[in-house]
C-alpha cells in the first residue's frame, strides 16, 4: 500500500488523506474484530488469573490457582508434593483424537463429494450444494438429539437390524466414542465439502488432461496433480472441521456420555450453574487457544517455507 | 515416398444430443508423414481441435481409426499413447517447478533418476531455459511458459507431438519468433508435429503440409504453396489469403481447354484438365497481387474492365485497393509500394483492371 502511494507521485498531504480514508473504511472491520474477538479473549485471559468465587463469577485477586489445578496434582486435600495432573491432559488428548478422526472422516467423505459436485453441470452443482446445506436449516441441538434417537439401543437402526435378523441384540452405539465421532462428522461435514468444492471448481481440468497426456493414470493424476492443486481448499476444510470439533460440547454431551468427556464439555461445566469455576474454565480455554495457535503457526511457517523454496 | 506416421482412417465424430446432435467430423481420412510439420488449419468450429483431441485420446470416435506407424491406437487411453500435447493455455502444473514439470512425463514412464535429470537438462538447454529450472510457472512470462510446455511435451520423446494453437496467447512479435523456434526444434528433434491453428499466416510460415478444414471435413491438403496458388474451392481460396472470385461461362474448345467468358474482361483461354461436354458456368479466382491497375484514359477501348477506386488502405509494404467495376463486381488489388508510379492513386479515380491469363485459377463448385 505504501508503494502504491509513493509511486502515484502524490503530495504528502494528499497521501495522508488517502490513508485517513483507508483507516475509515477499515474501521467497521476493526470494530468487529476488537469487540467480538479481542475483548472477550482478553477478559478470558484476565479471568484465568483471578480467584474463584463460590457463587460463580470471580474475585478480583491475582492467583495462578486455575493453571495449578490444570497441570499439577497436589492430592485430594492439596497438601501433597505436586505431580503432573493427568485428568485434564487426558481429556485434551481424547478431544484431539476425536477431532483428528472427525477431520479425517470428513475429508475421506467430503473430498469425493466435493469433487463429484464440482464436476457436474453448473445447474446440478447449485442444486447439490443446496442439498449439502439443508441439514443446516435445523438447529445443531435438534440434529444431535435426533442422532441420539437414531442410534440408541431401541432406536430405528438397531430395531431394523434386529427385524432383518442381522443381529440378535442391539449393538451398543450410544455413549461410545463412535457416537461422538458420528455426531462430529455429521455436524461438520459441510465445512469440509464447501471449501474443497470451491477450490475444485476453480481447478483447471486441462491440468488433468495434461497429466493423462504425460502417461499418468487416473489415481496418480488425482494424487500428483489434483490434490496438490486444491490443497488450500483441503487445508481450509480441515481447519474448519478440526477446530470446532475440538471445542464441541453438544455431540460429546448428548451422544458420548460421561466416558467421552471432551474439552468443550469441561469448559461448559465450569461456566454453567452455581458450582462452576470461572477462572478454571478460562484457564482451560487459554490452554486450548495456545495449543491451536501453535499448530496454526507451525502450519503457516511450513507454508511460508514452501513458498520460499519455490524461489 | 516417406512412410506415414499417422493414418486417419474414416473418422466421424458426432456429439450426441437429444435434440441437436452435432457432427464435428464427417468421414475424415488422410495421412501425416514421418518427420513432417503438419498443420490442421481452419476457422473455429471446423473440427480441427476435435481431430487433435481424438489423436491424443481425449475424445473417442463415433467411427473410424487412428493408426500410429501402422498400429491402431484408437482403443488406448490418453496415458497409454506415445503421443504428447502442447496445450493452448500451456497447462503447466502450478505446484511444480520448471524442471519438475519437464520431468513429469519421464518419471511416470519410470525412467531412472539419472536419465531423467539428464534429459530435463537437455530439454531446458533446447528451449534456452536452463537458468529458470527452479522457477514456478507463475514466475514466468507467457513466452517462457510456452517454451516450458513445449519442453515438457518433448521430453518423453513422443512419436508424435500435438500442438493445440500454442501461439495464440502470445503477442505478435513473440509469436513470430516462436514460429521460427518451433520450426527449428521440429527439424532438430525429427519428431512429427501436428499443429492446429486458425491463423493461415502461421500455417503458411511453418508447415510442410497444410490440411485446410471446414465444416468437419478436409477441403484440401498440400504444401503452403499448393494451397495458396491452387486452391481447390471457394472456401480454400478465401480462407488462405485473399481472393477475387469471378463468375464465368465456359465453352469447350479443342482438347481440355475452354474459353471463359466473363462479364468484364475479354474471353480467357484456360486448360481445365478435363473435357467439357457443353457450356458450363463456373468460378475463377485471381489473387489480389496478380491484379494490375492503370489509370483509365479518355479513349477507353472496348473490352477493358474499368472501374472506380472505392477505398485505399496503406499497409506499409503494399497498398490494398478496393475497386468497383462498372458491372458492379468488387475487386481487391494489392499493389506493392515499390515505385511512386501509383502513389497518386486516389479514391474515386477511374482505373482499368487487368490480370494475366496465367493468374486465373478455376475453382470447383
Amino acid at each position: 500500500m505504501a508503494g502504491l502511494i509513493s509511486t502515484s507521485a502524490k503530495t504528502k498531504a494528499e497521501g495522508s488523506i488517502v490513508e485517513g480514508r483507508q483507516a475509515m473504511l477499515l474501521f467497521p472491520a476493526w470494530a468487529v474484530i476488537g469487540v467480538l474477538l479481542v475483548v472477550p479473549v482478553l477478559i478470558m485471559l484476565i479471568y484465568s488469573f483471578l480467584t474463584q468465587d463460590f457463587r460463580g463469577g470471580v474475585i478480583w485477586e491475582f492467583t495462578l490457582e486455575a493453571y495449578d489445578q490444570f497441570f499439577l496434582d497436589r492430592g485430594l486435600f492439596g497438601d501433597e508434593a505436586p505431580s503432573i495432573e493427568w485428568t485434564y491432559i487426558l481429556i485434551f488428548w481424547r478431544s484431539f483424537l476425536q477431532a483428528f478422526f472427525a477431520m479425517i472422516f470428513c475429508l475421506l467423505i467430503g473430498f469425493p463429494t466435493a469433487y463429484f459436485i464440482a464436476t457436474q453441470s453448473p445447474r446440478s452443482r447449485s442444486m447439490l450444494l443446496f442439498l449439502v446445506t439443508i441439514p443446516y436449516w435445523v438447529n445443531l441441538l435438534i440434529r444431535t438429539v435426533s442422532m441420539k434417537f437414531l442410534i440408541r439401543d431401541t432406536g430405528p437402526i438397531n430395531e431394523w437390524l434386529i427385524a432383518f435378523s442381522v443381529i440378535d441384540e442391539p449393538v451398543r452405539m450410544i455413549n461410545t466414542a463412535f457416537a461422538v465421532q458420528l455426531g462430529l462428522f455429521y455436524s461438520y461435514l459441510p465445512f469440509m465439502v464447501l471449501p474443497i468444492y470451491a477450490s475444485i471448481e476453480r481447478y483447471n481440468f486441462v491440468l488433468s488432461e495434461a497429466a493423462a497426456d504425460l502417461y499418468t493414470g487416473r489415481w496418480t493424476t488425482m494424487l500428483k496433480v489434483v490434490i496438490p492443486s486444491v490443497k488450500p481448499g483441503i487445508v481450509a476444510g480441515c481447519i474448519l472441521v478440526f477446530i470446532p470439533s475440538l471445542g464441541a460440547f453438544l455431540a460429546p454431551d448428548l451422544l458420548g456420555g460421561a466416558k467421552n468427556f471432551m474439552i468443550g464439555s469441561l469448559v461448559e461445566e465450569q461456566f454453567k450453574g452455581q458450582a462452576g469455576d470461572w477462572p478454571f474454565g478460562a484457564a482451560v480455554s487459554m490452554v486450548l487457544l495456545t495449543i491451536i495457535m501453535i499448530i496454526l503457526l507451525i502450519y503457516a511457517r511450513s507454508q511460508a517455507r514452501d513458498a520460499e523454496g519455490a524461489r | 515416398m516417406k512412410k506415414p506416421a499417422v493414418d486417419i482412417v474414416g473418422i466421424t465424430k458426432i456429439y450426441p444430443h437429444r435434440l441437436h446432435p452435432v457432427t464435428a467430423l464427417s468421414n475424415v481420412s488422410f495421412d501425416i508423414l514421418d518427420n513432417e510439420f503438419f498443420t490442421l488449419l481452419g476457422p473455429s468450429g471446423c473440427g480441427k481441435t476435435t481431430l487433435l483431441r481424438i489423436i491424443a485420446g481425449f475424445e473417442d470416435v463415433t467411427q473410424g481409426q487412428v493408426l500410429l506407424y501402422g498400429d491402431d491406437i484408437s482403443p488406448l487411453a490418453p496415458h497409454q499413447r506415445p503421443v504428447n500435447t502442447v496445450f493452448q493455455q500451456y497447462a503447466l502444473f502450478p505446484h511444480l517447478t520448471v524442471s519438475e514439470n519437464v520431468a513429469f512425463g519421464l518419471k511416470r514412464l519410470k525412467q531412472p533418476g539419472e536419465q531423467v535429470s539428464q534429459r530435463v537438462k537437455a530439454m531446458l538447454e533446447l528451449i534456452r531455459m536452463s537458468d529458470f529450472a527452479e522457477r514456478k510457472p507463475h514466475e514466468l512470462s507467457g513466452g517462457q511458459q510456452q517454451r516450458v510446455a513445449l519442453a515438457r511435451a518433448l521430453a518423453p520423446a513422443p512419436k508424435l507431438l500435438l500442438l493445440d494453437e500454442p501461439l495464440s496467447a502470445l503477442d505478435l512479435k513473440l509469436r513470430q519468433a516462436m514460429r521460427e523456434e518451433l520450426k527449428a526444434i521440429q527439424k532438430q528433434t525429427g519428431i512429427t508435429f501436428v499443429f492446429v491453428t486458425h491463423d493461415q499466416e502461421e500455417a503458411m510460415a511453418m508447415s510442410d503440409r497444410i490440411a485446410v478444414m471446414s465444416n468437419g471435413a478436409v477441403q484440401q491438403i498440400g504444401t503452403p504453396q499448393e494451397v495458396y496458388t491452387n486452391p481447390v474451392n471457394h472456401f480454400v481460396a478465401n480462407f488462405i489469403g485473399e481472393a477475387n472470385i469471378i463468375e464465368a461461362e465456359a465453352t469447350p474448345m479443342r482438347g481440355t481447354s475452354a474459353k471463359l467468358a466473363t462479364q468484364d474482361w475479354p474471353p480467357i483461354r484456360v486448360d481445365l484438365g478435363r473435357k467439357l461436354a457443353g457450356p458450363e458456368s463456373l468460378s475463377i479466382m485471381v489473387r489480389p497481387e496478380q491484379i494490375s491497375l492503370r489509370p483509365a484514359s479518355a479513349r477507353n477501348k472496348q473490352g477493358q474492365a474499368s472501374g472506380q477506386v472505392l477505398g485505399l488502405s496503406y499497409l506499409g509494404s503494399d497498398t490494398q485497393c478496393h475497386i468497383t467495376l462498372e458491372s458492379g463486381l468488387s475487386i481487391l488489388a494489392r499493389i506493392q509500394n515499390v515505385s511512386e508510379e501509383l502513389g497518386n492513386l486516389t479514391v474515386g479515380q477511374k482505373v482499368v483492371v487487368e490480370f494475366p491469363e496465367s493468374a486465373v485459377r478455376v475453382l470447383a463448385k
